[in-house]
């Protein structure tokens, strides 16, 4: 099993004077502890209270993805680089497509294009960005996938989409991962997305909701116990694959073809996690069929947590496999 | 004087394989150098002639940018310049925000119309209005950017961007804000007039001398002192009308040379400065053919850099 590292937040001791530096031994850490991907959001604000205990108030700092993994690019040799997820309608597909081939060749193949629909209505209309119907965003996003297949064929036909006219798709330099930077589409929305994914994906990608413990968090007056939500979430994933599997017989894709990716946020520390349970969280995702799980560690900045991981959690779960 | 460097072309040998390794050591050698900023253009395909065909690699400007940034510590690092039409405003905001803080205070933003960019543009599907929008946009989008940089959150009700709560955190490390230089071709009124009101810099060019450039560019190198000096003096005009200091708006002027026996002396290019220092310009931005073989830099950073730093 794959182990990636999801950076969701800025806000630590020091910042924002020491963000470029934070981020550069973040990352520089995460690639020597044989981390095998690395991640930022694709937002403008911070994502705000109800997201409230891991990424903050809209207020406290938020970086541009594409600049954040281009930064890390240059001072990492190994791990992948991508957005968790890309908003479909912040940037004409063309020029996603030329951003993302830019950081394919600069950093040597090691790009994913992450992407989604997009959903954060707040963030769209507070910076004047268009927001789309829920519909119209998917028919965008089908036609950015549509366009970024083109591009990675070579292909320079005109295309004639609904939304978007391309006179010369040209893209040039093409980027080193061969046949291009594969293509992971973020959610789990049962009807749309997860057919996207069997029709354009090369990964998907899943949210698994965190436990109280997970998070280091109390747990809150609800009567849900950890275990209720644990069992709740896994629940949700493998109802989730199992459709992903209904769709791929479907558009007769090889459902085995596609990585199973998932997402979570895990404190590493003594008031929360430890590498033994980080292990048992792996080992039940890689039975479900998940082969890369991406951890966000909210206490990622004291550098610490990372080491852990790499002693104590990366080397065991690598061989972490499905038992059928 | 200071003396920038302005890479164009990513199509060198061994490329498009080692252009993330180049890219490194053309940054790191143009600041050991003495360098003291670093640019690359925003095209998606390349300008054809002798820059290179429309198909030769060419890479996003905001990303390379930003790679080239983290190699280096202390040289500036902006796009020469970015076409306002590209992007949405705010995202352009963000970008160059996020380049400002992840270098440490070192972004200019370098903007201007989109002028070269017809087939770049239909061919990618992105809406390139008539020069008068054009314009209208350009004013918009600086107008954002100060509204947002003064750290106003209000609403910014504009003719074609409505932000209700505009937001963004961090700001800029540079203060008050990294530079706002404004790029252009022809110099005419509108661009001059946009400069006075919201520039921090303003860049013209001077062409080129090398044969294997277009008329046009050696058209413009010919006619380089008459022009830049009257551009300037209407910069200075409008500066008058808007009350605006002339003097703080930093003069930049780019131009593609090339030293070697067919081209140009060191000598040559000495003497380029001082009469560029002459007409008013306090920074030369150079492109060169040759950046990739890496001694060209260096040759400018023994040989030309501190003879012309003194000069102002």
């Amino acid at each position: 099993m794959r182990v990636g590292l999801h950076i969701g937040k800025f806000h630590w001791p020091g910042s924002p004077d020491n963000i470029g530096d934070k981020l550069a031994e973040i990352a520089r850490t995460a690639d020597d502890m044989g981390f095998y991907s690395l991640w930022v959001m694709d937002h403008l604000f911070q994502l705000g209270s109800q997201y409230g205990i891991i990424h903050g108030p809209v207020e406290t700092p938020m970086l541009e993805g594409y600049s954040t993994i281009s930064y890390l690019a240059a001072l990492t040799q190994r791990i992948k680089l991508g957005l968790l997820v890309t908003c479909n309608f912040f940037r004409h597909p063309g020029l996603l497509v030329k951003v993302v081939s830019t950081i394919d060749v600069l950093s040597g193949g090691r790009v994913y294009l992450g992407i989604g629909a997009g959903w954060f209505e707040r963030e769209a209309k507070g910076l004047g960005i268009a927001f789309p119907s829920l519909q119209e965003r998917f028919e965008r996003l089908e036609e950015n996938l549509q366009i970024a297949k083109q591009m990675w064929a070579g292909n320079v036909k005109p295309f004639d989409g609904k939304h978007y006219q391309l006179a010369e798709p040209l893209n040039s330099p093409q980027p080193l991962s061969k046949p291009h930077p594969p293509i992971l589409i973020g959610g789990g929305g049962e009807k749309k997305t997860l057919r996207l994914v069997a029709k354009y994906a090369d990964a998907c990608n899943f949210v698994m909701r965190p436990t109280f413990k997970m998070l280091g968090a109390r747990a809150s007056d609800s009567h849900e116990t950890s275990l209720d939500i644990l069992r709740t979430s896994l629940d949700t994933l493998r109802r989730k694959l199992a459709i992903l599997r209904q769709h791929c017989t479907e558009v007769g894709r090889s459902y085995s073809d596609i990585e199973k990716t998932a997402v979570t946020y895990i404190k590493l520390a003594p008031d929360a996690m430890d590498a033994t349970e980080v292990i048992g969280i792996c080992r039940q995702l890689a039975d479900l069929g998940f082969q890369h799980v991406i951890f966000n560690i909210p206490n990622v900045h004291e550098i610490k947590p990372l080491k852990i991981m790499g002693n104590d959690v990366i080397p065991t779960v690598a061989e972490f496999e499905k038992e059928d | 004087m200071k003396i920038g460097l302005q890479v164009y072309h990513f199509d060198w040998p061994g490329s498009p394989q080692n252009i993330g390794a180049k890219l490194v050591e053309i940054a790191k050698a143009a600041e050991n150098a003495g360098f003291s900023s670093l640019w690359v253009m925003d095209h998606l395909f390349q300008l054809g002639g002798a820059f290179g065909p429309i198909d030769a690699p060419l890479l996003e400007a905001y990303s390379a940018i930003t790679y080239m940034a983290s190699a280096t510590n202390r040289v500036k690092v902006g796009v020469l310049v970015t076409n306002n039409v590209c992007r949405h405003p705010s995202v352009l905001l963000k970008t160059v925000n996020s380049l400002d803080v992840l270098s440490g205070g070192r972004a200019h933003l370098g903007i201007g119309l989109g002028g070269e960019g017809e087939r770049e543009m239909s061919g990618m599907g992105i809406p390139r209005p008539p020069l008068g929008e054009r314009i209208e946009r350009l004013e918009e989008t600086l107008k954002i950017f100060k509204h947002i940089w003064r750290r106003d959150t209000s609403p910014f009700l504009g003719k074609y961007f409505q932000l209700e709560h505009p937001i963004n955190s961090p700001q800029p490390l540079s203060q008050p804000h990294p530079p706002i230089l404004i790029g252009m071709w022809k110099g005419g009124r509108e661009m001059l007039r946009l400069t006075a009101k919201y520039a921090d810099a303003c860049n013209l060019q001077f062409g080129s001398p090398l044969k294997e450039f277009a008329d046009w560019m050696r058209e413009r190198y010919e006619e380089r002192r008459e022009f830049l000096t009257s551009r300037l003096e209407r910069l200075k005009q409008n500066c008058e009308r808007f009350g605006r200091s002339y003097d703080e708006i930093e003069k930049t002027v780019l131009g593609t040379i090339r030293i070697g026996p067919d081209a140009m002396s060191v000598d040559d290019v000495i003497s380029l400065c001082g009469e560029l220092v002459e007409i008013g310009f306090h920074h030369v931005i150079f492109n060169m053919p040759n950046v990739h073989e890496i001694a060209p830099i260096e040759i400018i950073g023994q040989e030309v850099i501190p003879q012309v730093a003194d000069k102002t």
